[in-house]
């Protein structure tokens, strides 16, 4: 699995390095604008597939993904708004830097800990995601289904104290995959309108939920991003050697806490992020200080959502399940190739997962050394007004949407807008809803298919060692937070 | 009173009762076209029946279960409703209108009115020279980056936007 010679057989890696390069930068620019997040810049980007050969477009997803992740630090730092949901603690703990003259300390930090914390979690990425796949070959039918339930269980359990409101998102998204013709009796579910004739694709529905319902609800709420520029025409003062080499302990905690979220599906590296940082305000002598710019405060999350972001990738490519919203948008980049994510890809086409693994591996070696050139210009480009930046968003999505599946696609793209806007005014979250989507099949085709070679014998479907300790697994995350709620109130 | 501006206790009866509602009426559909006579075949039904079946009860705890009583909205944003309503309808229109009058007319058009209507932009700047770079800036990346066919239109409009893409 660690054999990349054929990388270099052919003039082609240039152009898989260039095009790496391309996904680092676009993901750095989209991932830094306030109001343009990740995920939202991966769906929107998603039609460039079409241009590209397989290899290449993953390679280009996956690096704008993990540069993507770290941009949105250089705003929430720089100007205390967060350019993606993931750098919220960025922006609390980052910005005192800022405000207190020293933007190049928090900047220092969060470049070499997402970095560092990338590499890191692609070397687990390339030793784990083998080794899970092979394992995952030897499953049946309830097996799949089992790992489907698991990771909704997983996503429901992510939603803290709003379990009902996860739960309703997953069991939303799982109903909204039943819509169209049944991939195994061929019968039309729920077609109410011509548009959904041919179901619910992933790329309306991401498209929809995340980037144009962002623009629609930042017009309700007013809520348009401001920039003040002032800490840009500063001196940079970046850390010493030593000050990272004091905050190895908070990186070793957090990289496990950020990987090990991010393997779970639904949690993503925005949780990450949060449980980074709650845990080092436990271990920390300071804690009372977080919030004016502690270094060990911004080291913890910018750590943990980088090793999540490269985290979520496990599940997905081993599994073919998602780790996180935006992984499940590149799952969208394996669908436009007709490509299955999951064990059989690590079978079928080892050299396309190896391109996907060097591609994870340069875009966290090469945002770290870009940062450190780029991240002023790169900061100065992101004020462009924010009517552009929605009028954009609402004209590339709408195109986008008809570029890939025509005119109905782009109804059924605004039907998820309208929707987006219900669940956000609900607080329900939009992501856990996408992964629905995207295991509802799973779960589905799976569980039919088992049921008709077991002769409709539910017990014997389930009944394998793997698939009961999958369902344990899972009933022991819907527990999880009935038990933590049970403990909160006994202290 | 601003759309926004409800307790935690109202939305979370909200979506209680809309859960149970729409399960409600889900799950009476599938008990109506969902047959057993052919089991483990025919069961096309049967897990959207399950999720209808999973989401009902927690649709009924919601909507009339005990909550914690919480008064007063907490830090809810004013919303701006009628610009919020321009908007949506603006992007409805473009997404009908495009298969007629075609991407390029129909997207000056949008930006123009979305500029004008959303955003309050008076100057000739940024309601004829941005929509108009924009959609140049569009048709090249799709038209002949990504070599996808944009739609144009029908009758004189087909006429028109064939002279432009």
């Amino acid at each position: 699995m660690f054999d990349f010679t054929f990388l270099f057989a052919d003039s082609s890696f240039l152009i898989l390095l260039t095009l790496i390069t391309a996904g680092v930068l676009t993901g750095f620019i989209v991932g830094a604008m306030p109001g343009f997040d990740i995920t939202t810049g991966v769906a929107l980007l998603l039609p460039l597939s079409y241009v590209m050969d397989q290899s290449e477009a993953l390679a280009f997803f996956t690096a704008m993904y993990c540069a993507g992740v770290f941009g949105g630090s250089i705003t929430a730092i720089l100007f205390r708004i967060p350019g993606t949901s993931e750098s919220v603690m960025s922006a609390v703990e980052g910005y005192p830097f800022t405000a207190r003259g020293d933007p190049g300390l928090a900047l220092g930090i969060a470049i070499v800990c997402s970095g560092v914390a990338g590499v890191g979690a692609t070397l687990v990425l390339m030793t784990l995601s083998p080794l899970l796949a092979q394992f995952a070959l030897a499953f049946g039918p309830g097996d799949y289904a089992a790992l489907g339930i698991l990771g909704c269980a997983a996503v429901v359990s992510a939603s803290g104290d709003k379990i009902a409101h996860g739960l309703i998102a997953v069991l939303l998204g799982l109903f909204l995959s039943t819509i169209g013709p049944d991939q195994i009796s061929g019968a039309f579910r729920f077609t109410v309108v011509p548009a959904l004739q041919d179901g619910i694709t992933l790329i309306p529905a991401i498209i929809g939920l995340f980037a144009v319902s962002d623009v629609f609800w930042r017009i309700l709420v007013n809520d348009v991003p401001n920039l003040n520029r002032s800490a840009l025409g500063e001196q940079w003062r970046f850390p010493s050697i030593r000050y990272y080499l004091n905050l190895s302990a908070t990186f070793i905690r957090s990289w496990t806490i950020g990987l090990f979220t991010g393997i779970l599906p639904g949690a993503g590296a925005s949780s990450a992020a949060f449980i980074a940082h709650s845990t080092e305000a436990r271990f920390a002598k300071n804690s009372n200080d977080f919030g004016t710019g502690v270094p060990e405060a911004l080291a913890a999350p910018e750590t943990a959502k980088n090793a999540a972001a490269v985290g979520s990738l496990i599940p997905l490519l081993a599994l073919g399940i998602p780790g996180s919203g935006t992984a499940a948008v590149i799952l969208g980049a394996f669908e436009i190739h007709n490509l299955q994510a999951g064990p059989l890809l690590f079978a079928q086409q080892p050299e396309l997962v190896k391109t996907i693994f060097v591609a994870v591996l340069i875009a966290n070696i090469a945002f770290v050394l870009a940062s450190f050139f780029l991240m002023r210009p790169i900061a100065m480009m992101t004020g462009l007004p924010y009517p552009i930046i929605a009028m954009g968003i609402l004209t590339l999505s709408v195109t986008g949407c008809i570029a890939t599946g025509g005119i109905s696609t782009a109804y059924i793209m605004l039907g998820f807008a309208m929707l987006g806007i219900a669940l956000k005014f609900l607080e329900i979250p939009a992501a856990p809803v996408i992964l629905g989507i995207v295991l509802g099949p799973i779960i589905e085709v799976y569980f039919r298919r088992g049921l008709l070679m077991a002769d409709g014998n539910v017990i014997s479907l389930f009944g394998s060692p793997m698939s009961m300790t999958l369902l344990i697994l899972s009933t022991v995350f819907l527990a999880m937070p009935f038990v933590s709620h049970v403990v909160r109130l006994h202290r | 009173m601003s759309l926004l501006e409800v307790t935690p206790l109202f939305k979370t009866r909200l979506i209680g009762w809309i859960t149970f509602v729409c399960s409600a009426i889900g799950g009476l559909y599938i008990a109506r076209v969902q047959r057993f006579d052919h089991y483990p075949e025919d069961l096309d039904f049967l897990f959207p029946g399950l999720i209808f079946l999973v989401l009902l009860p927690v649709g009924a705890l919601l909507a009339f279960g005990p909550h914690k009583q919480k008064t007063g909205s907490e830090d809810q944003p004013a919303t701006h409703n009628s610009t919020f309503t321009k908007l949506a309808a603006l992007a409805w229109t473009y997404v009908a209108l495009i298969d007629y009058i075609g991407f390029p007319i129909a997207t000056i058009a949008f930006q123009s009115a979305v500029l004008a209507f959303v955003f309050k932009k008076r100057s000739i700047s940024w309601l004829v020279v941005t929509p108009l770079t924009a959609t140049i800036a569009f048709t090249l990346f799709f038209k002949v980056g990504l070599s996808v066919p944009l739609p144009r239109g029908v009758g004189l409009f087909y006429t028109l936007n064939a002279l432009i893409i």
